[in-house]
């Protein structure tokens, strides 16, 4: 079960990774509020 | 003298008139109809798809007033998806059940052989684990996003499901990247054995063991599979651009853009849980012996005879497989 375990892993370490990513990047992460928001920007 | 007299008596007569008059003739009832007015709204409305204005905004969606196409979307949401994900989910789980009950789990006809080969390497394992790790978060929480508020939002009170409703909605943005590549990989490692072939015919005539009693051939992947298969890629696919459209909002799409994303994402999805409901039941309880080419790895060689027997005679040849089991 070593694959099931590492697979895990690996989708939790992807997900986090992409979370600090577009965060840092200052992406509007919350996309049910950014409906009425330009490409990135928060009004 | 007595003529401007007059004419300033005259004059004042004339204004008072005037100022008595105006307010009475000012509540005179208009010309203008109201419902006539609506009625030339739903026509612009009907005739250009929407109604818009003009605002000191940057974003000019913001000027989108109103829009027809906005009402379906919302009766799709609200109404239509549930119904969807209800009949398809539930409908699935019962029909499980009931073929559970009735054939109970398929067994290895001559028990196993004790002897094992490889069916899965540590490579396409971790593949599949990571996608169905990502698949059942996101299925769970975007099962929440269209039954949650209605069924937990009773049992955890509003603000238990809320902080809940967040911390899933987060998990599923973000959950969508080992998803997705987990899909493209899934595409890549295994497009060599899902195209049709000749054998799947013959096994979907026979039932494919599953109904009756019968062993059709197969080779690696049997027509099932293959139905999995496609089903992952393209459904999962599918899920995986709308699901992107959605989460980066108006990059790509207008508005009705955004909408139909949402109406693909959704059937696609929750159809997507129906379908992977059945292969996770027969690759656990379903089958027996089935776990085990994701489990360890390796399958009976009987379990490969009665389910895949044109596969285990081309690794046969290959010199492949066949090794004893490992002791318990």
């Amino acid at each position: 079960m070593r694959a099931f375990l590492v697979g895990c892993l690996a989708a939790i370490v992807i997900a986090v990774g992409a979370y600090a990513v577009l965060n840092h990047s200052g992406y509007v992460i919350d996309s049910a509020s950014s409906v009425f928001t330009t490409k990135g920007t928060r009004l | 003298m007595r003529a401007s007299v007059r004419f300033l008596f005259a004059a004042s007569i004339l204004w008072l008139a005037a100022a008595l008059v105006a307010p009475a003739y000012a509540q005179q009832p208009t010309t203008v109809n109201p419902t006539a007015e609506r009625v030339q709204e739903e026509q612009l409305l009907k005739a250009l798809k929407k109604a818009e204005g003009r605002g000191t905004l940057a974003d000019t969606k913001s000027q989108l007033l109103e829009q027809p196409a906005g009402r379906d979307w919302r009766q799709f949401q609200q109404v239509t998806l549930p119904w969807i994900g209800a009949i398809g989910i539930l409908g699935m789980l019962g029909l499980l059940v009931l073929f559970f009950l009735i054939r109970g789990m398929i067994r290895i006809e001559n028990g196993r052989s004790g002897r094992t080969l490889v069916r899965f390497n540590s490579f396409e394992r971790f593949v599949h684990w990571m996608t169905a790790f990502s698949f059942i978060i996101l299925a769970v929480s975007g099962l929440n996003i269209t039954f949650g508020r209605a069924l937990l939002t009773p049992l955890l009170g509003p603000e238990t499901f809320a902080t809940w409703a967040q911390w899933a909605k987060y998990a599923h943005n973000y959950l969508s990247f080992p998803f997705t590549i987990g899909v493209v990989l899934i595409f890549l490692m295994w497009i060599a054995w899902n195209f049709p072939s000749g054998a799947d015919f013959r096994w979907i005539r026979e039932g494919g063991g599953i109904i009756g009693n019968k062993h059709p051939p197969a080779r690696r992947f049997n027509a099932g599979q293959k139905v999995i298969y496609w089903v992952v890629v393209l459904g999962g696919g599918a899920v995986a651009v709308t699901g992107y459209l959605l989460f980066f909002p108006f990059y790509v799409t207008d508005m009705a853009g955004q909408q139909l994303a949402h109406l693909i994402h959704g059937i696609a999805g929750l159809l997507f849980i129906a379908i992977m409901l059945a292969h996770i039941y027969i690759g656990t309880i379903g089958m027996q012996g089935a776990f085990e080419a994701m489990g360890s790895g390796e399958v009976d060689e009987n379990w490969a005879r009665q389910h895949h027997s044109l596969w285990l005679e081309k690794q046969a040849g290959k010199g492949r497989g066949q090794r004893p089991a490992p002791a318990e």
